[in-house]
């Protein structure tokens, strides 16, 4: 009789694997078989040698390892706060350049034009809507009582105003706006001196007593004075007229 | 706690629930890492770098199985690679298994404490039955540790090593047997 079938049974009888008739049937071979019967009494004695030998883990096994972990919770926790910092930094430089940055996409010639410069949105009660201004140099002949806001409501109050500025070349600006434009827009001005370059202004507020101008200074630029005439078309609901205007630098 | 409000909690972060894991667990990886290399110094590190590769890996458990069995294939993946890298480094005529197909190029280890002629008490016993395991294929050491030394069942064998549990039954069978002929040559047991 073949031994292999039995094999199997003597090393699955020392995992208690055995159902009760393979059991018998191993039994029965094992009494006529020498060779399995020494087979099956070395296993055993290495069934009892394995079983009885596990260690304990050395302690400094744990220790080590939680050692190594907290180690790396607190390069972790040091890198978010960097990467914190450093996005918090990041919102602040985009907000600060965002706020001082003229609205160039609201027309493609201001790219050409650095005297131009765009508004940012209009708040307070009543308020007016202020589409972006445009920004002219004027002839310093030609300079007004300044800082003063004017708001025209027809071509020929544009017409009248421009008079004002008889050695500046303002005519861009009478064809631009027309008798069309003023069916259902009307036209803010503000004349002011401000440094001759450098600087970026936007119509900020409308309300019923004051324009606000905000005023963009660059930590290095000309400060020689020069007559400015910002002009940005804005809605008919808006005030009557201005009293002030009023600078606040960014 | 149970080990899965423990892993619940350590994927949360919280390393003392780590920690509780790791020292329900300790005992068996450690007496895994230590029979399949022989070594207690390699036999640390290998276990150091499951627990930290369980930790870190943590995110990956999706609790289709048991933390611990998890935790002991990774164990037991750690100490195969430690192994086999070892190998390579080996002089190639001196190969670890002695167990493996190709025979002819088993080293013969004399071994003159463990002479036929000499009684063997149980811990000369156990010494040379550690001698024959670190002899045995990395597949049939594996198979017996897991179930001598550390007592898994076949099923959970089957379920570390992605096997049928049949399968690990009768690889633990032959794994079993080539321990014997390798103790038979080297004079411990007689035949």
């Amino acid at each position: 009789m073949s031994c292999k079938p039995y094999l199997d049974l003597i090393s699955a009888r020392l995992d208690g694997a055995l159902t009760p008739e393979q059991a018998e049937q191993l039994n029965a071979h094992i009494q006529g078989c020498p060779t399995c019967r020494a087979i099956a009494k070395d296993l055993e004695c290495m069934h009892s040698a394995l079983s009885g030998c596990q260690v304990p883990a050395p302690a400094q096994l744990s220790e080590h390892v939680m050692t190594q972990i907290r180690a790396e919770k607190r390069s972790r926790r040091r890198f978010v706060r960097q990467l914190t910092g450093l996005a918090a930094c990041l919102v602040l430089c985009v907000t600060a350049w965002y706020v001082g940055l003229p609205d160039l996409t609201a027309d493609p010639q201001r790219l050409s034009d650095p005297w131009r410069a765009a508004p940012v949105s209009l708040t307070g009660a009543p308020r007016a809507t202020v589409s972006p201004c445009e920004k002219w140099r004027l002839s310093s002949f030609d300079a007004p009582a300044a800082p003063s806001a004017h708001l025209l409501d027809s071509v020929d109050s544009l017409s009248a105003f421009l008079t004002r500025f008889p050695d500046t070349d303002l005519s861009a600006v009478s064809a631009a706006y027309g008798e069309d434009f003023f069916l259902s827009n009307r036209l803010l001005a503000v004349v002011m001196q401000e440094p001759s370059s450098s600087i970026t202004h936007t119509l900020f507020e409308l309300t019923a007593d004051r324009v606000t101008v905000l005023r963009h200074v660059p930590e290095a630029g000309d400060s020689d004075m020069a007559p400015w005439l910002l002009i940005a078309p804005t809605q008919l609901d808006g005030p009557e007229r201005i009293l002030a205007v009023e600078f606040i630098d960014s | 706690m149970t080990e899965q409000e423990l892993v619940l909690l350590a994927k949360q972060g919280d390393d003392q629930a780590f920690a509780q894991l790791m020292r329900d667990n300790e005992k068996r990886i450690y007496n895994l890492t230590l029979r399949m290399t022989g070594n207690p110094e390699d036999a640390m590190d290998l276990a150091q770098d499951t627990f930290l590769n369980a930790w870190k890996g943590l995110k990956f458990f999706k609790g289709d199985s048991a933390f611990s069995t998890w935790l002991y294939r990774l164990a037991s993946n750690a100490c195969i690679d430690f192994l086999r890298r070892q190998k390579r480094r080996q002089d190639i005529s001196a190969p670890l298994a002695a167990d493996s197909e190709d025979e002819d190029r088993l080293p013969e280890v004399p071994d003159d404490r463990f002479r036929p002629d000499t009684q063997l008490e149980q811990q000369e016993l156990r010494r040379a039955v550690d001698e024959g395991l670190r002899q045995l294929s990395l597949e049939h050491r594996q198979v017996l540790v897991m179930r001598e030394v550390n007592g898994l069942s076949y099923q959970e064998i089957a379920d570390i090593l992605d096997l049928e549990a049949g399968t690990v039954k009768s690889r633990i069978a032959r794994a079993r047997l080539s321990l014997r002929k390798i103790l038979l040559k080297s004079g411990n047991f007689s035949s």
